[in-house]
């Protein structure tokens, strides 16, 4: 389990329940879902973590949600509890490439349409050229990066 | 149906059309599209499409140290770098466990309201031209223009400024600085009262803001909206009282709110909160404490510049922070601060090393977009102009 600093009480669900405890937040008078986001440890089988934020306005109380998945597992929208989850979850999609069942518009929102791969994924490489710039007497080159997706940008 | 002439009196079943707004129309602010659908004049729909500004920052994070990143976040929100600094740097301190000394997080409070200020003077005079009141804008890029030499006279930097540091501030505030800030607080209010007559009760900025681009309480909050949008539906959220950071539990301000949740109701919040701003620097500059402006911690923040030069350990703290950069304990910490668009997260991972596993960046212009089409449906193309003008929404945190 991850050390959390920042003193927000974080429970840890199967993905099984997000939905319930999507449902048992809102019903629990957390009006807002201040933030739905994911980070990816490709070491572990169970690579992505997803991580919800909720906050309730009458005591202003912060309720943090992790959720373990594995690569392609899908895992049940909230969008339908919490309607800013649509674009948050739009966003996990695109950029780690975790699908949502249910969501009424699972699209990329911020890549083109056409990229392949999901950048925010720690294998997918930062982009740019690797230079090598050789030894003396002998041109500079430029070694196109190897994309893991069998694509170069 | 036909009249007595034999002619029909209503018209067939019709189709809409799609309007595609932007990605390079001036009032979408950047490079945002926005596909309407239209019967006649009416937008019976609208689909925002985002990421033409998408520039990767959470992901060039993750290949900076935590020093280093710092001077990313400026570029999310460009219009408030202060409230982006002080959000991340908030995030790596709670890794850490460490807080700024007390003149620190003055300062920090002091320069984030007066980018509040430079922040609303920018809407206020863009919004105001979106609407064909073209004077505004000269008027307010004249006061932003007395606090970005604030900000240069403090930092160097007129705008990405990167003015905050993991423990502390890089330097401390000049006298002329604390000065010129006292100035420009005295003559700020008497300027903003000029604009009042300019605006408020203009009948035509009136008709163009009023009832327009409605959202009630609940929508607004299940949007995840926050920030003046949401204080303009009668919801008294800010971070700044709801999750207090820094010093804001000592100062004395009000949290504006509105009821209407129209376009005028977002301007009188926004305008208020300039007043407010004012009088928060106001009580910092009062009761600014003397006293170190970074802590001593040679393993985060940079030591003394004079004593780098007369000091060996110190030359080798500042050679490791420099190179291989401030290692956090692993773990994970959401810090927030209430920018001028509303709440301004960065959620950070720390995996042991000296590069963050994952830095994300809660964007508050983010979950206003996505408000957007209920706001716009059942409205005509002009009023989108003024809803957008009226959301605050800047593409560079939208997109990241």
């Amino acid at each position: 389990m991850i050390r959390v600093a920042d003193g927000v009480p974080t429970a840890f669900v199967e993905p099984s329940e997000v939905h319930g405890t999507a449902e048992r937040a809102r019903a629990a008078g957390h009006e807002l879902l201040i933030d739905l986001t994911a980070f990816d440890t490709p070491e572990r089988a169970s690579r992505f973590d997803l991580v919800y934020l909720f906050h309730r306005l009458a005591d202003n109380a912060r309720v943090r949600v992790h959720v373990r998945v594995a690569d392609g597992a899908p895992i049940a929208t909230v969008s339908d509890v919490y309607p800013a989850a649509d674009w948050y979850e739009r966003e996990v999609y695109d950029l780690f490439g975790i699908p949502f069942r249910g969501h009424p518009d699972l699209r990329r929102i911020l890549m083109p349409d056409d990229w392949v791969g999901h950048p925010l994924r720690r294998d997918h490489p930062l982009g740019g050229e690797v230079v090598d710039y050789g030894g003396a007497g002998k041109r500079d080159t430029v070694v196109p990066l190897a994309f893991p997706e069998g694509t170069a940008r | 149906m036909t009249g007595p002439t034999g002619a029909p009196t209503t018209l067939p079943p019709h189709e809409t059309m799609l309007l595609n707004m932007g990605p390079q129309h001036p009032s979408t602010h950047g490079v945002l599209r926005l596909m309407l659908e239209l019967d006649g004049e009416v937008v019976v729909d609208a689909h925002p499409d985002i990421g033409f500004l998408h520039t990767g920052i959470e992901k060039s994070c993750e290949y900076r140290t935590f020093h280093q990143a710092i001077t990313l976040t400026d570029r999310i929100d460009y219009l408030s770098p202060y409230s982006n600094n002080l959000a991340y740097v908030l995030a790596v301190e709670k890794l850490f466990g460490i807080t700024a000394p007390p003149r620190a997080r003055w300062l920090r409070v002091l320069i984030a309201e007066l980018n509040r200020i430079a922040s609303h003077l920018i809407w206020l005079g863009t919004m105001a031209i979106d609407l064909a009141a073209s004077s505004m804008l000269i008027y307010a890029f004249r006061e932003r223009e007395g606090v970005l030499a604030l900000m240069e006279e403090l930092s160097g930097v007129r705008m990405m400024t990167s003015f905050i540091r993991i423990g502390g501030l890089p330097a401390d505030a000049t006298a002329k600085f604390l000065e010129g800030t006292a100035r420009y607080l005295d003559e700020l209010p008497a300027h903003l009262l000029e604009y009042d007559d300019l605006l408020r009760e203009n009948p035509i900025f009136k008709a163009r803001m009023r009832g327009i681009g409605r959202i009630g309480a609940d929508a607004a909050l299940s949007y995840g909206m926050t920030g003046p949008n949401l204080r303009a539906s009668g919801i008294a959220y800010d971070v700044r009282r709801a999750v207090p950071y820094e010093i804001y539990p000592e100062l004395a301000f009000d949290v504006i709110t509105e009821t209407a949740g129209d376009a005028y109701a977002r301007y009188l919040v926004r305008r208020r909160e300039l007043d407010e701003s004012v009088r928060i620097c106001r009580q910092v500059l009062e009761r600014l404490p003397d006293g170190p402006i970074r802590i001593d911690d040679p393993h985060v923040a940079f030591p003394k510049r004079e004593l780098i030069h007369s000091s060996m350990e110190s030359l080798i703290h500042h050679y490791k922070l420099a190179t291989e950069g401030p290692i956090p304990p692993p773990g994970e910490a959401y810090g927030a601060v209430e920018s001028p668009r509303g709440e301004f997260g960065v959620h950070v991972v720390a995996n042991g090393t000296n590069l963050p596993q994952r830095v994300r960046f809660r964007a508050p212009s983010f979950a206003s977009l996505q408000a957007l089409p209920s706001m716009v449906r059942g409205g005509m193309v002009a009023d989108c102009i003024a809803t957008l003008a009226s959301i605050d929404f800047v593409l560079g945190e939208v997109d990241r």
